[in-house]
């Protein structure tokens, strides 16, 4: 474009004017400035606004500086609003978790009791205790199935098919007394010792009759120093 | 001269050409800082921007009292609302619009009261005659005297563009328009400060 053409050409000048305040103030975008600086070359209208608009500036920034600085303490001010803040927000949240707290407990816990409505509580959990200590002490006796065993009842999973014996030896029985004992009688231990000392004893050979058994029981009886106790398993 | 041309390179050129560079992701930086709670980068931006937002509001409301408690209203709601700063305009954009906001409402608020006459900043003196303000060599100080008398919206936009040395975007931003309307403004202001200088009997001003 050639310079007369851009001087006559109105519509490139009325946009440049418009953007000369911030050709002055530099803030103009790269393009815009290039755009400014091309058409200032060529037009002395616009050099001439460029002149005034600086003036402008200084004016404007003059008035402004000759309005006083602000009072210092207006600092101290905002900086102590900010504190009462913090605070405030400090205090605020102390009584929102204290909120929350509240109806947490007002949800899952059952309100606080008076002491005079605790008394029919505590008796009924009295009673609650009592009662099941009867039942667990004494109420098996009738309630619950007896688990009772004599000493002569045969041991559970052993077959009876020959003669069996109970046999309680005497404390301090000696070994060899019981084994010669065992050796005459030709009886194995095949249960026992009980926690009561007792040894169910089979006798291998088969008896004569049923006085014979007896008899055996007897001899077995009449070695008190040896054997305390003796009975036929049934 | 030496004051101007210092402030000068603060509010426009420097704070573009150059000192934008560094300053501006600075400033961001700051606002990060305060949106976590960091008082000493609230200090930082305080003490930058406290200067500015007080003149700001003395222009626009020409009262001291009142542009002192607006300024600090505006970086109380930097404080409280840093975290919601997105960083998609500059820091001084987004706190001129929290400005700007604050500024408009309270001359809303004032139009409905009385303005007390003792209240007003004193800056410019109206019996001075057209005379007396041709033998005043300084053409910067009428034009001073004669930004007083431009309207509301007038002086604002050549306040942003000067004294807060501001791009026309973001002034846009700031006023909640579009940029066209923001050129067409200043265009407007230019014309009527001409006519005012005029007025004083300066001839030879803005075109």
């Amino acid at each position: 474009m050639s310079r007369e053409r851009e001087i006559s050409n109105g519509e490139e000048h009325r946009e440049v004017d418009l953007l000369l305040p911030w050709y002055v103030n530099r803030t103009l975008e790269r393009h815009e400035r290039s755009r400014v600086e091309r058409h200032l070359a060529v037009c002395a209208l616009c050099q001439k606004e460029v002149e005034t608009l600086q003036q402008l500036q200084s004016a404007v920034i003059l008035s402004s500086e000759e309005i006083p600085a602000p009072s210092p303490a207006g600092l101290e001010r905002v900086l102590a609003r900010i504190e009462a803040d913090e605070r405030s927000k400090k205090v605020q949240q102390a009584v929102w978790w204290a909120e929350l707290w509240d109806r947490l407990r007002a949800t899952v816990l059952p309100p606080p009791l008076p002491a005079w409505r605790l008394v029919p509580v505590v008796a009924t959990v009295l009673i609650v205790v009592q009662f099941a200590a009867i039942v667990g002490l004494v109420g098996r006796e009738y309630l619950g199935p007896v688990s009772y065993r004599t000493l002569a009842r045969p041991p559970e999973g052993i077959p009876s098919r020959s003669p069996r014996i109970v046999v309680v030896f005497q404390e301090g029985a000696p070994e060899s007394a019981i084994r010669e004992t065992l050796l005459v009688l030709q009886g194995n231990i095949v249960g026992g010792p009980t926690h009561q000392g007792a040894y169910t004893i089979e006798i291998r050979r088969a008896l004569a009759s049923p006085q014979e058994f007896e008899r055996i029981l007897d001899d077995l009886r009449a070695k008190a120093d040896l054997v305390k106790f003796v009975e036929k398993v049934y | 001269m030496h004051l101007l041309m210092g402030l000068t390179k603060e509010s426009g050129k420097g704070r573009r050409a150059g000192a934008s560079r560094l300053f501006a992701p600075s400033e961001t930086g700051l606002l990060r800082r305060v949106a976590v709670g960091d008082r000493e980068a609230f200090v930082a931006l305080y003490e930058n921007y406290h200067p500015r937002l007080f003149r700001y509001f003395v222009k626009m409301l020409r009262n001291e009292e009142r542009a002192e408690e607006l300024a600090q209203e505006v970086l109380w709601e930097v404080w409280k609302g840093a975290k919601g700063f997105q960083g998609r305009s500059s820091p001084s954009t987004w706190i001129f619009g929290i400005a700007h906001h604050k500024g408009v409402n309270e001359l809303r608020r004032k139009r409905e009261e009385v303005v007390e006459p003792e209240r007003l900043l004193h800056v410019a003196d109206p019996h001075r005659g057209p005379a007396e303000a041709v033998e005043a060599s300084d053409l910067a100080r009428l034009m001073k005297e004669a930004l007083v008398k431009l309207s509301d919206e007038h002086r604002e936009v050549l306040e942003l563009t000067y004294y807060q040395g501001l791009s026309i975007r973001a002034i846009a931003e700031i006023l909640d328009c579009p940029v066209n309307t923001v050129k067409t403004r200043m265009f407007y202001a230019r014309q009527k400060l001409k006519a005012l200088l005029l007025a004083m009997g300066v001839t030879g001003g803005t075109s």
